[in-house]
């Protein structure tokens, strides 16, 4: 403990080096223990006006619920930003500590000044408020996540990527993570970003890290910060959909894809739904490329077409008899075929896709758990509930939680 | 209503937070602040700095319920 204080004493001492950035040492209680912020009283309040932290305290039980492992980011309604980390002792929060609260965007700042104009009157009430504004720190959301590497690894010795950035839900909202793929002036990160999703490079993550906070982004609206940010994954949808395609896949899946995450987009209220929409979208494209590679390379027609047969089909009945018929082999040999192709047993692959069709129904639509599970033909919800609890580490309720945004999914106009 | 003096300022927002129903702090310059409201809770939270202002301002609850619920940091 006392060495992570140390190490947190210096790191609160370099960011005072660049920025009006604050980091704050709570208990498990969120009384201040120290904080570089010129008011420590003031601090302490401020963390409980912020309704985002506050609904989502940090407890046990959320570390153990939690995907991911970096630090938690909480941005509220007024645009304000902080970053979070626990340090747990014999099984209890012991610390908790706090970057922030700092601004993303100077639209926030200015969005509050005209806000407070019509709220307060009273010049004194005004001037005090705006004085402790203008402590806070408008920094870039590239930046603010260099700060948030650097701080886990302060904390824990851990080296994290900006992939493994947890957003907390709160209410309506959702959290996660990350990455921004347009930068100025790196036309040829840009590129190679896009070429992990045309070429299907499933370590993508990894590879993303070299890029991700490269240079700025470009201002793509001057409404507001969360514009920007979707604006940021139009554009980059409608470039992951060219490299998808170029990469093989078939373009009308592309094209559904990009509207499909278009939509999902657009409905995304916070900063983090959006960013995590993102980066599922790379996800989504990548693995698609790369399953329709592997597919058309390694398989023979007859299996492919079976895997083909078996993603359009996964509500229905589908028998290893009925399968090896289509083909006229016998369900010995084309079990072995089937395994030896594919590297699994027909039964677990299509568990496999059953369980992605269901993440996909409980990211994009509000169907309820039970008619998903009838939907890909499971016969009883504890059974589903068991098999996707194995296969994804949540139950599918937590997973809707976490990843799901709630509307129907549709798909409209093309671009 | 008003706050009660030395109250603890925290715990009274980490209240607040749980009332159901609007929950106001006005001033007697005729400023009304919902601390429903993130802002506004902000702008309390930079008030509660100046004793002045924040015990001879009033805290109106919209329910009885939040009232009994911010009862002990509240005085007539």
């Amino acid at each position: 403990m006392k060495n992570i204080s140390e190490r947190v004493s210096l790191f609160r001492e370099l960011l005072s080096c660049v920025n009006n950035i604050y980091l704050t040492e709570f208990d498990a209680g969120y009384n201040v223990i120290s904080t570089s912020f010129p008011d420590q009283n003031l601090m302490a309040l401020f963390l409980m006006c912020d309704t985002e932290i506050m609904n989502n305290p940090p407890s046990l039980d959320r570390e153990a619920a939690r995907i991911k492992n970096g630090p938690s980011i909480f941005t509220n309604e007024i645009g304000m930003s902080w970053m979070s980390e626990i340090v747990t002792e014999e099984g209890r929060v012991s610390r908790i500590y706090m970057i922030g609260p700092v601004f993303l965007d100077d639209y926030s700042v200015q969005d509050i000044e005209r806000k407070i104009d019509s709220l307060i009157s009273s010049i004194s009430i005004k001037r005090s408020f705006m004085e402790i504004l203008k402590k806070m720190a408008i920094i870039d959301l590239n930046r603010f996540y260099e700060y948030g590497i650097m701080f886990h690894f302060c904390i824990t010795g851990e080296k994290i990527a900006v992939s493994d950035f947890d957003y907390p839900i709160s209410g309506e909202d959702r959290k996660k993570d990350d990455f921004l793929a347009e930068k100025h002036g790196t036309y040829m990160a840009e590129n190679e970003i896009l070429k992990l999703v045309e070429t299907g490079n499933l370590n993508y993550k990894k590879e993303m890290e070299k890029y991700v906070t490269i240079g700025t982004t470009g201002r793509l609206s001057e409404k507001n910060y969360i514009r920007h940010a979707k604006n940021i994954v139009i554009v980059f949808a409608a470039l992951c959909t060219r490299a998808a395609i170029r990469g093989g896949l078939p373009s009308e899946t592309a094209y559904q894809l990009r509207e499909q995450y278009i939509n999902s987009v657009e409905r995304a209220g916070t900063l983090a739904k959006i960013n995590e929409t993102n980066f599922a979208m790379m996800g989504d494209f990548v693995q698609r490329v790369h399953k329709n590679k592997v597919l058309s390379e390694s398989m023979s027609p007859q299996i492919r077409e079976t895997c083909d047969y078996i993603g359009l089909h996964l509500n229905e009945k589908l028998e290893i008899r009925m399968l090896a018929a289509r083909h006229g082999y016998t369900d010995y040999y084309f079990s072995n075929k089937f395994k030896h192709e594919t590297g699994q047993s027909l039964c677990d692959y299509l568990n496999e896709q059953r369980i992605g069709k269901a993440r996909e129904m409980l990211e994009s639509t509000s169907m309820e758990v039970q008619d998903i599970c009838n939907e890909l033909g499971y016969n009883s919800q504890s059974y589903f509930g068991k098999i996707f609890r194995q296969a994804v580490g949540i139950t599918p309720g937590q997973y809707r939680a976490t990843y799901g945004t709630g509307g129907e999914k549709c798909i409209s106009e093309k671009m | 209503m008003h706050i009660r003096k030395n109250v603890n300022i925290a715990s009274f927002i980490k209240e607040v937070g749980q009332c159901r129903g609007e929950v106001s702090f006005q001033t007697n310059e005729g400023d009304i602040l919902n601390l429903s409201s993130v802002l506004s809770r902000y702008i309390f939270a930079t008030i509660a700095e100046n004793p002045e202002i924040l015990y001879t301002s009033r805290i109106v609850c919209e329910l009885d319920a939040d009232r009994k619920l911010l009862g002990s940091f509240l005085t007539d």
